[in-house]
């Protein structure tokens, strides 16, 4: 397993260089630029802007820097402690970012990446929780109202798009009846109505994946032979089935663990969540480059590493099969 | 499939479905709700829309920006709604009488928040520093009134002395102009000349303006700043009127959109919104009429017409397509917001006159088919499907679904919508890649000659593509003239041959409407989003 | 002795016509269409199509305005009330349905089409060429949609089939990342392992013996994927790429009525309810697809 935890990250480099540049150029491509406003800026004032960002230097040239900017200088890990400070430990600078200059784009992740760190490791369990559960439960006693309870409930989470959940929420338990707050990320009971709202898509995914995984292993000849040999039903559930219903849970989830921790743009402007999702989607709005590559490296990380730890899963998950 | 399991629950289904509606439903009531709020004693709550990218006043470029700068520091004069601009750090000016030296007397008490005193050569450095191309400052072009100022920010200049900013002693401070500006004081009230403790700067270099380190001459010092979540500033003790300063901490609550916003509000976690969402306008109106507030802004909403394209080269077509939309309608029944319908493009809250105004919405829809048709589109025959652009907003898309709906009643044309995304709209402008474009122009400073400025030939906001030398000429003449009198009548001129060419067809002059608690008092803040926070004081409950 | 016994002829004729042998496919349809829920379903879903396809041909216009009236809640006139520039409710609900239902059938499709075959050629195939194509799959990934929906429209103007394109683009990566995770599995089974022994090609083993066995999770996310897709569409068109004003799609009406929903209720439950009756549907009549399909469930 080793050797093919040890290649996937080897086949990594070239698959993040690609992604990189890439992205690099797309982004020069589109029209308008950091300092593009319906207000224009007199002339001087716009050569010392790309003077001062090296906007003027050829293309190439630009990528070039950037690149050598990224690429691992040193080896300091115990810098590390103070702030993740990548500069100081490995040499590798983000620079600053465009829209907010005088913070890097390491300094910006480093703030909000734990943020939506713990939206969405806490929406992920609240969805795990509740999804696994309502999944297994509308598999075993398929057909029945309890099916039918369990699959609706689950369907809430698709049919009413976050947008509508979270106002909604918001409008009921902070508005009317005051048990929270409207909007901010201060005290814990701040992370109820948000991952709430987030973790009932995720919920809905897994349960109806679940269902369905779960449905088709219980047909299985070893299930049989299972209850034949008198194993009681929990057991079966537990030791057997769950095993090989989970793998299109698995499947799903290696991208969108991804995407969840990396925040979600809709959850964080409904309420105020000083979080990377906003980042993703606002820089590419305010034409923020640098900040642009950096979101997409982190995503881009987090991918390998996700869908990395869902092939090992699945093969835990099914013993037939082996690294290739 | 065992066959008794297999039955067809439609009520369990149906119920289920209910499910979802009562959901969607239980949202929608609108009970009264629970009266939480609580005011913080001498603490306000404010909505901060935009997060400002660095609170350095040499840099920053957006209002939302200077909001927060405006608690931390002052400048020579500080701008009033309605007013000229009044003293701030300078106590009294003197003009000299060929208009071209100012000689700001500043006051002996004003002092930076680490205690040193504000001198006049900290105003000149500062100065030096905006100017400088190294800084970059992106609304450098406010300074350009100063004799020399724009040759050095240009970098064709290296000597700051042979600038007009010069510090005779600590406390006057003599500012030459290139020529008379009649508006000069407006622009010296302006953010970009907040000065800075070059001290402060210097020793503490980009990082200056974070809590820790952050000097300002202003009512209030910077405590904390929260990005993407809040700013805090607490009462300066050292300001010159720290006595008369009610407030001991200002809060600005990071609010990224509008509906946001008022579910806070609501709930009692701000005191002061910047907006109300269109649809609860009429609601507020009727039920809290005590605080909802509405203010007109220096702001106009205009469709450009790119000139060079056909048909809309042909100035008939122009104003054809200018007479036909109703804009008293638009105002009313769209907006609801109590925008003033715009015939001009300079706001009323400048003290200028204005061309009469033809009246009667029918005799005009008259005289725009007349002019179609006499332009070769006898009720909209062969009209070409033009493309109307337009940033990505609800608002003002509802506004040219409207526009488009009354073109083709009117003149039988039809017209396709097409959002962009804000920068890629802007940028098609720009490079005349457009047919029609909705714009929105808020001038940096209460100067009408800049606004018409915006139209002549050379400028880069001259989306219409328009080039007119006679307009250039009178534009001209009137940022040059010293009298007022001469000044008005140049540019009800300049504004007259615009609308008589009509590359654009102003919209409305937008308001503010926000809310308020009852018990805030003394809020000022002019119709260019500049505050002013000493007067403010809460009614403790 | 021999006289007493009665012989027992087998005519091989009759044995056959007695029990003529099915193909799976029509046992599925007989089992499909015995689970009432998933034919309910599928009516909806089929009346709730033909109501947009030719409902615009009665209904009030879409675009229509009536800035007088403004938003009314519903009445004779407007049986599902009007938006905030009077235009009807229920017509736009008909012309929206059409792009919604276009849209999340067709780049759905499209999605699907694309994903399985490359997830089930990654999967089955292993080894160097299973991890380029995951590779791909994770670029294509991790690239910034937002940026490339941008430079679609910059290049391509505004084209409804783009629209099509830029969603397909997207969906297709998980679709292909969950099929190829079945597709592991099932290529250990027994089955195939006799299939390649009989000589199949291994075209024939991937579209004729192991897609049919992976089906299930696929229908399954299939159902889920398509509410992704028409928000989605809402999401572009708030970006320009999608439907222009004055047209509208479920989801734009849906974002359009969430912001609006306190005083104008109307605007959000009976959009939301569409949408959501629509989903449920398709819910179901997936959950019975896939219960029809499953070979060994028949067995009970």
């Amino acid at each position: 397993m080793l050797r093919f935890i040890g290649r996937r990250l080897l086949e990594s480099i070239p698959v993040m260089l690609i992604i990189i540049t890439g992205t690099f150029f797309m982004q020069r491509f589109v029209p308008g630029g950091p300092f593009t406003a319906e207000k224009a800026v007199t002339p001087e004032v716009q050569r010392n802007l790309e003077a001062y960002y090296h906007l003027n230097d050829p293309l190439w040239k630009q990528y070039r820097d950037y690149l050598w900017d990224l690429t691992p200088k040193r080896f300091h890990p115990q810098a590390l402690a103070s702030g993740l400070d990548l500069k100081a430990a490995f040499g590798i600078d983000f620079r600053p970012s465009f829209k907010y200059p005088n913070r890097t784009v390491n300094e910006i992740i480093a703030d909000k990446l734990p943020v939506s760190l713990e939206l969405g490791a806490w929406s992920l369990a609240v969805a795990l929780v509740f999804g696994l559960t309502l999944g297994i439960l509308a598999a075993i006693r398929r057909n029945t109202w309890i099916d039918y309870m369990c699959s609706s409930l689950a369907m809430v989470g698709i049919c009413v798009p976050t947008f509508v959940l979270g106002p909604l929420l918001v409008l009921a338990l902070a508005i009317h009846l005051g048990w929270f707050n409207a909007s901010g990320w201060y005290s814990p009971i701040d992370r109820v109505l948000p991952c709430a709202t987030l973790g009932s898509v995720y919920a809905a995914y897994i349960a109806r994946l679940t269902r369905g995984g779960v449905l088709e292993v219980l047909n299985q000849d070893y299930i049989r032979t299972a209850r034949a040999k008198g194993a009681s039903e929990t057991r079966i559930i537990l030791k057997h089935a769950l095993r090989g219903g989970l793998l299109p849970v698995v499947s799903f989830l290696g991208p969108a663990v991804a995407g969840i921790l990396t925040g979600s743009f809709v959850i964080e402007t409904i309420f105020q969540i000083p979080g990377l999702g906003r980042e993703f989607v606002n820089s590419a709005f305010n034409r923020d480059y640098t900040l642009v590559l950096g979101t997409v490296i982190l995503y881009a990380g987090l991918i390998v590493i996700c869908n990395l730890a869902v092939d090992v899963v699945q093969v835990w998950l099914n013993p037939k099969l082996k690294f290739e | 499939m065992p066959p008794g399991r297999d039955k067809l629950n439609l009520r369990r289904s149906g119920a289920h479905l209910g499910l979802m509606v009562l959901l969607l439903l239980a949202g929608a009531c609108s009970r009264p709700e629970s009266d939480r709020f609580a005011p913080v004693p001498n603490v306000l709550r404010i909505s901060q829309r935009n997060e400002p990218s660095d609170l350095d006043p040499a840099t920053a470029a957006l209002p939302d920006e200077f909001f927060i700068i405006r608690a931390l520091s002052e400048g020579l004069v500080v701008p009033v709604r309605g007013a000229d601009p009044q003293p701030a750090a300078a106590a009294s000016w003197d003009i000299s009488a060929d208009g071209l030296r100012y000689t700001f007397h500043l006051r002996p008490d004003g002092v930076w928040s680490n205690g040193e005193a504000v001198t006049a050569q900290d105003f000149v450095d500062s100065f030096r520093r905006v100017l400088s191309p190294a800084t970059a400052a992106r609304k450098a072009e406010l300074f350009f009134s100063v004799k020399n100022a724009r040759a050095f920010l240009s970098g064709n200049l290296k000597d700051f002395n042979a600038v007009g900013f010069h510090a005779t002693d600590a406390r006057t401070l003599i500012v030459t102009l290139d020529r008379p500006s009649l508006g000069f004081l407006r622009y010296a009230a302006s953010g970009p000349w907040i000065p800075v403790n070059p001290r402060v700067v210097q020793r503490e270099g980009r990082t200056w303006t974070s809590p820790g380190s952050y000097v300002g001459n202003g009512p209030y010092l910077l405590q904390e700043w929260l990005p993407g979540q809040r700013i805090i500033v607490r009462k300066n003790p050292l300001y010159r009127q720290a006595a008369a300063i009610h407030l001991q901490e200002i809060r600005f609550i990071r609010l990224d959109d509008g509906e946001s916003e008022d579910r806070s509000y609501r709930a009692g976690e701000i005191d002061l919104t910047m907006g109300v969402p269109e649809d609860k306008l009429r609601v507020y109106a009727k039920d809290r009429p005590n605080e909802l507030h509405r203010a007109a802004l220096l702001e106009t909403r205009y469709l450009a017409f790119n000139t060079q394209r056909e048909p809309l080269n042909d100035s008939r077509v122009r104003q054809a397509l200018s007479l036909a939309l109703d804009r008293q309608r638009l105002v009313h029944d769209v907006l609801h917001g109590g925008q003033i319908p715009a015939r001009w493009i300079l706001p009323g809250a400048t003290s200028n006159e204005h061309p009469a105004l033809p009246s009667g919405y029918d005799r005009e829809q008259e005289q725009a088919r007349a002019l179609l048709r006499a332009a070769g589109f006898p009720n909209g025959q062969n009209f070409p499907r033009l493309e109307l652009s337009e940033p990505v907003s609800w608002q003002s898309t509802l506004v040219l679904e409207a526009i488009q709906a009354m073109w083709k009643q009117t003149l039988g044309i039809e017209m396709a919508i097409a959002v962009r995304e804000a920068r890629v709209h802007v940028a098609a402008l720009r490079s005349g890649r457009y047919d029609i474009g909705f714009i929105t122009l808020i001038p940096d400073v209460d100067d009408p000659v800049a606004v018409l400025r915006d139209f002549t030939t050379a400028s880069p906001n001259n989306y219409p593509h328009w080039s007119d030398r006679n307009y250039d000429a009178l534009v001209e003449q009137a940022g040059q003239s010293g009298d007022p009198g001469a000044q008005r009548h140049f540019l009800r001129e300049a504004q007259a041959r615009l609308l008589d060419a009509q590359p654009l067809a102003p919209l409305y002059f937008n308001t503010q409407n926000w809310l308020m608690r009852p018990y805030v008092h003394g809020w000022q803040q002019d119709a260019l989003w500049n505050r002013y926070y000493p007067g403010l004081w809460l009614d403790k409950r | 002795m021999a006289e007493s016994q009665t012989e027992v002829r087998i005519d091989p004729a009759a044995a056959a016509a007695a029990e003529p042998g099915r193909s799976p496919w029509i046992d599925a349809w007989h089992r499909l269409r015995r689970n009432r829920l998933a034919v309910a379903g599928g009516a909806v879903v089929v009346v709730l199509g033909l109501l947009c396809a030719i409902g615009p041909l009665f209904s009030q216009s879409f675009e229509e305005q009536n800035l007088d009236l403004g938003a009314i809640a519903p009445n004779a006139a407007h049986w599902l009330g009007t938006d905030t520039l009077g235009r009807d409710l229920f017509a736009r609900l008909l012309y929206g349905g059409r792009i919604s239902i276009m849209v999340g059938l067709v780049a759905t499709f499209v999605a699907l089409v694309i994903g399985v075959s490359y997830g089930a050629i990654a999967g089955f195939a292993g080894g160097k060429a299973d991890a380029v194509m995951m590779r791909i799959v994770d670029i294509m990934y991790a690239l910034p949609f937002t940026i490339f929906v941008i430079l679609l429209m910059v290049f391509f103007g505004r084209n409804i089939f783009l629209l099509f394109f830029a969603i397909g683009a997207v969906e297709w990566l998980t679709m292909a990342r969950i099929v190829r995770g079945q597709v592991l599995t099932v290529k250990r089974m027994e089955f195939i392992e006799a299939a390649r022994a009989l000589g199949f090609g291994r075209r024939r083993i991937i579209f004729r013996h192991i897609i049919p066995n992976v089906l299930g999770p696929i229908i399954v996310y299939t159902t889920l994927t398509i509410p992704a897709v028409m928000l989605l569409e809402a999401f572009l068109s708030f970006l320009g790429l999608g439907v222009q004003p004055p047209m509208s799609s479920w989801g734009v009406l849906i974002k359009d009525g969430a912001d609006k929903m306190e005083e104008f209720w109307w605007l959000l439950v009976f959009p939301g309810s569409v949408f959501s009756l629509m989903l449920f549907s398709l819910n179901f009549l997936g959950d019975g697809l896939r219960d029809a399909l499953d070979v060994r469930a028949a067995k009970d």
